[in-house]
């Protein structure tokens, strides 16, 4: 492999990463090697210390992913990180899967649960008052408290699960960024 | 050396030689490779999360010898992590010493 072809392996292993950062990351590397080989080291010899070019992608993209995650909130951050962290070793991906999955859990439990609860106490309330548009049999004096009663349920719901989530999204992401650090990066 | 005390005290050992002075991507590899046996390359993704994190600042300084050089300097951040790994490193290190030497 000669150092042009080590710097292309590096770059493609790097999507992803914005193409400002790529460049910079690729431009020191490429000074590493000049400045090796100026004092006299072997090209063959600079790229054999450095390590494969797919594994110094797979750092740099642990380091990003784990930023991108922890700056910007997000489901797909937040998977990102989690397959750029995992692929540092399988260990870390037995480790870090489950919590992946709760936090999935806690996701989908707020979207399938809360919200249609939410949505059928609305409603019960209204539908005393608006009899052409729903009907649903049950007595006014007993579906407009027993409507609002599920809605604010709801929304209390709605919001303890959000806090709790987001908590969770930011422990998750400290986590794996402790787990990139035990990698040595 | 084993694995996983080196990747444990790599973070150390580079602020501790950015610590020292400035310096430039090559000239800090080489000095920590001098002492340890490392993938050299591993260095810059972790030079790059702790410049991400507030340890280092860069700046460039024209080379005659080629394209400007990009330097690492600690910033008071990352002198105080220093300070305070380097002392956890010392504590460590000393308790690890007493017990193979089998004293109190």
């Amino acid at each position: 492999m000669s150092k042009l072809e080590y710097l292309q392996a590096l770059n493609r292993g790097l999507k992803g990463i914005s193409s400002d950062e790529r460049h910079g990351i690729v431009q020191e590397i490429d000074d590493h090697i000049s400045e090796s080989m100026r004092h006299g080291v072997d090209e063959q010899d600079v790229l054999r210390k450095l390590g494969g070019a797919d594994d110094l992608a797979k750092h740099y993209r642990a380091v990003y992913a784990v930023r991108r995650a922890e700056a910007t909130p997000s489901l797909s951050n937040l998977l990102l990180s989690t397959s750029a962290v995992a692929r540092l070793s399988l260990a870390k991906f037995l480790i870090i899967s489950p919590l992946f999955l709760i936090w999935v859990a806690l996701s989908i439990t707020l979207c399938v649960l809360v919200f249609p609860l939410g949505l059928y106490g609305l409603a019960v309330a209204v539908a005393p008052v608006l009899p052409t548009l729903l009907q649903s049999g049950i007595h006014p004096l007993v579906a407009i408290p027993a409507g609002l009663g599920l809605l604010s349920f709801a929304c209390w719901a709605f919001i303890a699960f959000w806090q709790l989530n987001t908590r969770f999204y930011g422990m998750y992401t400290s986590f794996l960024a402790k787990h990139v650090r035990a990698e040595g990066v | 050396m084993n694995i996983q005390f080196k990747k444990g005290v790599l973070e150390l050992c580079v602020l501790a030689v950015v610590g020292r002075c400035d310096c430039y991507g090559y000239e800090l590899v080489s000095e920590i490779s001098r002492h340890i046996d490392i993938s050299e390359g591993t260095i810059y993704p972790l030079l790059k999360r702790l410049t991400h994190e507030g340890y280092f600042e860069t700046y460039l300084v024209e080379s005659s010898e080629g394209p400007p050089r990009k330097y690492y300097r600690l910033t008071q951040t990352g002198k105080s992590d220093l300070a305070t790994k380097a002392s956890e490193w010392r504590d460590f290190a000393g308790a690890v010493e007493r017990l193979l030497e089998g004293g109190d």
